[in-house]
């Protein structure tokens, strides 16, 4: 063998050795490394587990739809570390989007993506992937919606992508079915994007199992809230039987502004979000049911055109303990709410109002949960939730024309109830009034155009 | 780039021209750790193209050919070193259909760190695939050997047209492959 081909061999000795080492070594670390991983992914499995316990218990105390719909998404979105995500029910032959967000195209927590496009209705057909999940009644896991083959018995519906410019790539879609096991709608998740908890980019094994056990969750929640829903609807319903100026229009209203005023009562005073998210949905729903207590006066005075006598005002006055009453059997946090604000959503801030102690002690006797603690009703000693419904109650009853007046002005009824600030109603509420009402105006303006 | 593609290189330049060639191309400067390549390793893609570049001025044979020969060689390694991704399939097509969407993420899985190529199969039907190339590095002859490597692998006889996607052909390609029969 020649010098040169020795120096050759022991360039190729000396190389094989270093690359050895460096295996060695890399090796090491690679087994350091997978068994942190190990140890992140025990704690992260640990953690999703835990935070779908808790959210279910979240979920299952909300009663309003809407936002039980974006938080079932907001929640689903972060288990699973999607970027975007719908949530469809079946309405008829179709699938309507309840709700859709997506981080690329609207960034910011608890975005709603407003404008679907063509794809807010679908048609219950195998063209789109949710569409055959709400066919099929199974999940569907797709790692690439555009190499799904001609021949697969789905098929990706394209036009949200080609008309937004977003790419749709891995797609997580859940059944949402009813206890009988029919699909009442479909959770679509969207474009995991990777994480130190969630490393690949499209939906793996653990994410089908956990969306499984939150798609059954999920589903309960809806379940429910479409009951509270449907019974608050026909108890409006039936007070508008009753009375042609208390319409659900004016129930829905009122809602909207209570809880657009209870934000802003709660962001001043720095208050967590959830707990604003929890208060907006009790009040929302106590507050379209302010005046159900109508449905115990008489016809004959909800429906008079000429203006009461003293008599009959009592008589109308008295829809607030009928109202209360219908809540005498106070189970729920809900219940209290909706008690406290049918009960005294006309008491006043300098205690003129009604009901009167006199009203209440009378209550207490009669009926001693409807009439709740017993209380002075005036100032703070009236419950907070009232005290906003009777400032959206009186505004909106203000700006609608009825038959008896002309509609006011939004100026003036802000100054009315600027003028009553401190009398009729709680100074600190009235002041933030003109704000709440100047957005709500520009976003209906908005939403108008 | 995985180690393993640079340690599959020089042992297919060792077994075609020798270890002299192999130590030359070694020794050449700007390679990590004068060239002791683990197949465990991470390393620049462009070392890579030093030693294709360099085989090409030592043997006077296109960096194109060698790259295409070099893939089409690494296809069995990779595919005994990964058998997990190629065990469950019987034949080229379902294979090469699932390695964007589930392959890949696998290998994602084990490296996360793996820049992987975009490899979508835009069509497909008994008797033809179209697959596309789409990579920051330029190596679509490579990819164009390994799709070769692959229907050997699965004992398929197929023709295989290439047209370029990007003006250099290299980081952008779209083969179409057509069965014409099993390999004898």
């Amino acid at each position: 063998m020649s010098r040169e081909e020795m120096d050759m061999l022991q360039r190729r000795a000396e190389r094989d050795r270093r690359a050895r080492e460096h295996a060695e070594r890399l090796l090491e670390e690679k087994s350091r490394d997978l068994y942190d991983t190990n140890e992140r992914l025990r704690l992260a499995t640990r953690g999703r587990l835990e935070s779908l316990g808790r959210v279910g218990e979240d979920l299952s105390q909300l009663q309003d739809l809407d936002l039980l719909m974006s938080r079932i998404l907001s929640e689903a979105r972060t288990l699973t570390s999607a970027e975007a995500g719908s949530v469809f029910l079946v309405e008829g032959p179709n699938l309507v989007c309840a709700y859709s967000q997506n981080d690329r195209l609207q960034p910011g927590e608890g975005n709603v993506l407003t404008r679907l496009g063509p794809t807010d209705r679908l048609p219950l057909s195998m063209q789109s992937l949710a569409g055959s999940v709400a066919l099929s009644g199974n999940v569907l896991n797709v790692p690439d919606a555009y190499a799904i083959t001609p021949n697969a018995n789905h098929a990706f519906d394209r036009r949200f992508d080609e008309a937004t410019g977003y790419h749709t790539r891995a797609v997580l879609a859940i059944p949402l079915k009813v206890q009988g096991g029919a699909v009442m709608g479909v959770l679509q998740l969207i474009n995991p994007v990777p994480t130190s908890i969630h490393r690949a980019d499209v939906f793996d094994a653990d994410d089908e199992m956990l969306m499984r056990h939150f798609g059954g969750v999920a589903s309960l929640s809806i379940e429910r809230a479409r009951l509270t829903r449907s019974i608050i609807t026909r108890m409006i319903r039936s007070v508008e039987l009753r009375d042609r100026y208390e319409t659900k229009a004016h129930a829905s209203r009122v809602a909207d502004i209570s809880v657009e005023l209870w934000e802003a009562h709660a962001q001043r005073n720095n208050m967590r979000s959830k707990d604003i998210e929890r208060g907006s949905d009790r009040l929302r729903i106590a507050a379209m049911l302010h005046d159900v207590g109508k449905l115990g006066v008489s016809d004959v005075i909800l429906q008079k055109p000429a203006r009461l006598t003293p008599e009959e005002m009592a008589k109308v006055r008295e829809h607030v303990i009928v109202g209360a009453r219908l809540f005498d059997d106070v189970v729920t946090e809900f219940d209290r709410h909706a008690r406290d604000v049918a009960l005294y959503h006309h008491a006043r801030w300098d205690g003129s109002g009604y009901p009167t102690v006199a009203d209440l002690r009378q209550l207490q006797k009669d009926a001693p949960q409807a009439a709740g603690p017993m209380i002075d009703p005036r100032g703070e000693n009236i419950p907070l939730f009232a005290r906003i419904v009777a400032l959206a109650d009186v505004y909106d009853a203000l700006v609608t024309p009825r038959a008896y007046k002309k509609a006011w002005s939004v100026a003036e009824a802000l100054e009315a109830i600027r003028a009553e600030a401190g009398r009729q109603f709680d100074p600190e509420l009235a002041e933030l009034m003109p704000d709440v009402i100047h957005r709500r105006e520009a976003r209906i303006r908005t939403e108008a155009a | 780039m995985r180690g393993l593609v640079f340690t599959e290189f020089i042992a297919l330049v060792e077994e075609k021209f020798g270890l002299r060639m192999a130590d030359e191309l070694l020794s050449q400067p700007g390679l990590t750790d004068g060239g002791a390549y683990t197949s465990v390793g991470n390393y620049s893609h462009r070392e890579m193209l030093t030693l294709v570049v360099g085989l090409a001025e030592r043997t006077g044979l296109p960096v194109p050919d060698l790259c295409k020969v070099f893939g089409e060689w690494l296809f069995p390694k990779l595919a005994t070193n990964f058998d997990f991704a190629v065990k469950p399939y019987t034949n080229a097509f379902d294979f090469l259909r699932s390695l964007d969407g589930v392959i890949h993420v696998e290998v994602r899985k084990l490296y996360p760190e793996a820049q992987l190529p975009h490899v979508p199969v835009t069509r497909v039907d008994e008797h033809e695939l179209v697959m596309e190339y789409r990579s920051e590095r330029p190596f679509a002859d490579v990819a164009e050997g390994l799709l070769r490597g692959c229907m050997a692998w699965f004992g398929e006889r197929a023709s295989l047209h290439r047209e370029a996607l990007q003006p250099d052909g290299a980081h952008a390609a779209r083969f179409t492959i057509t069965r014409s029969g099993v390999a004898p």
